[in-house]
């Protein structure tokens, strides 16, 4: 499982960083979102939920990344 | 004749066509108001003003401000505002230049330099104000607090003179809004400008990264410069005042929320569901651009449109039980701090200030109440706020509330 920030999204609302500054840190400069572990495997799976789901822009997803 | 016009007596479906966001007699039932569309009409059209289209839904309100192709911010504010304001009136692409240039200087690790100036400005307000056993919150408190830490990191002025009277301009438009005294800051804004610019001196701050902004590899006109350092001033002003208020009122009412905004992590969610239910900017405006849909409603270029993030907010098909405070909540992306490219670009500045303000409070006092016999009032209009709130409290020694 994959976590990814789509930066057509994200404007810097710094929530996922907040919930977790474990999986992510937020640009010095323009403040987006940054994944610090992009598979965080399955221990991390309630705090991802809760990223995922305050995020005010939908820009946090994390699925299986297609193998093609 | 009056009976039949007398808001507070009306049916909701005839109230709602004519409903005036600015008029008191109205606020009484806006949350009735904003109910009946969500479920009746989610865009609903209101005489008032010259007419205008307000936006109830959480996904209606994420489709308009993400589509600045069709609704435009070059009249942000639903009664427009007194000067143009970059980035807060612009569209892409000039939008996204100023908030580049701007966004860094807002960010928690650029202003980490003024975290202790923000703390040492809450304590000394809050020495003086704790030992009386009572103050009134709003402007005792709240106001002082965001003036002077909006002065100090907005505009970092070195001329004493000149910031203080910063302050009290900020001071007198968060309690009267735009008049004479937002004109007056304009100019004393430019005058700071145009000093920073004639001693050609390079300061890491604010004032002068709109000094040295560029849009189309031009610098900025004096006139967006001083929009820009007055929008970054005068939108700090009555939202954090605001949600500092409405914090503290709802910890009056609740005393078991007490500890809850004693415990540090606090601001990493819990803050967040207070800002859902009582949003401190209520709504803002835009401009259709050209013709369109939104959840069946047709506009046509020129039609207004007031976003309401605080109806978006209390959307049930988005948050369960909306009007209650839970901070159970698995999903809370609220938009109070807007969506989009325009969300608030003070948010982090906000957040500290917030976070800040209620250490240094909670060292000093415990058991929040409004006094027996007081009422609080609130305002009407864009910004939801109290303008009244007197608090009593119980007094605890200081170094016991750092032991526990």
């Amino acid at each position: 499982m994959t976590l990814m920030i789509d930066y057509d999204r994200c404007q810097g609302h710094g929530r996922c960083s907040l919930i977790s500054p474990q999986l992510f840190d937020l640009t010095p400069d323009d403040g987006l979102g940054v994944v610090l572990i992009p598979e965080p495997g399955s221990q991390f799976a309630q705090i991802v939920a809760q990223a995922v789901g305050n995020c005010p822009e939908q820009a946090i997803s994390y699925v299986e990344r297609s193998s093609s | 004749m009056m009976g039949s016009s007398d808001p507070s007596a009306m049916p909701v479906e005839e109230l709602t066509p004519h409903f005036d966001l600015f008029e008191p007699s109205h606020s009484l039932r806006l949350w009735e108001v904003l109910d009946f569309a969500r479920t009746s009409c989610p865009v609903v059209k209101t005489d008032a003003d010259d007419g205008y289209h307000i936006v109830t839904r959480y996904d209606d309100l994420r489709a308009v401000l993400t589509d600045a192709e069709t609704y435009s911010s070059a009249e942000a504010g639903l009664r427009g505002t007194p000067i143009p304001m970059p980035p807060l009136t612009e569209d892409p692409p000039n939008h996204i230049e100023f908030r580049r240039a701007l966004n860094p200087y807002l960010m928690r690790t650029f202003l980490a330099r003024y975290e202790e100036d923000i703390r040492r400005h809450a304590s000394e307000l809050l020495d003086k104000l704790v030992p009386r056993g009572r103050f009134e919150f709003m402007t005792e408190f709240a106001v002082p607090f965001t003036t002077g830490n909006l002065a100090r990191v907005i505009l970092d002025d070195d001329n004493e003179v000149r910031l203080q009277r910063a302050i009290d301009l900020a001071t007198e438009i968060s309690s009267y809004g735009w008049n004479e005294a937002f004109f007056e800051l304009a100019s004393l804004a430019q005058e700071l400008l145009e000093e920073r610019l004639a001693s050609g001196s390079e300061r890491d701050d604010i004032v002068n990264a709109i000094l040295r902004a560029t849009v189309h590899g031009r610098p900025l006109t004096m006139e967006e410069r001083v929009g820009a350092t007055t929008i970054l001033f005068t939108g700090g002003l009555d939202t954090t005042k605001a949600a500092l208020g409405n914090i503290a009122r709802h910890i009056a009412d609740d005393p078991s929320l007490e500890s809850r905004v004693r415990d540090p992590e606090w601001i990493k969610d819990d803050l967040d569901e207070f800002l859902r239910l009582d949003s401190p900017i209520a709504f803002m405006a835009r401009t259709v651009t050209k013709e369109t849909e939104l959840n069946g409603c047709p506009l046509k270029p020129g039609d207004r449109v007031a976003v309401h993030y605080a109806s978006a907010n209390r959307d049930p098909s988005r948050f369960a039980h909306p009007a209650e405070l839970d901070f159970e909540r698995e999903r809370n992306p609220h938009a109070a701090f807007g969506l989009g490219p325009h969300r608030c670009i003070g948010l982090h500045f906000a957040r500290l200030q917030i976070e800040i303000g209620f250490q240094e409070l909670y060292k000093r006092v415990t058991r929040i109440r409004i006094p027996e016999g007081e009422t609080v009032h609130t305002a009407t209009g864009v910004v939801q706020s109290h303008e009244y709130l007197p608090i009593e409290f119980d007094a605890v020694q200081m170094d016991q509330a750092v032991a526990s």
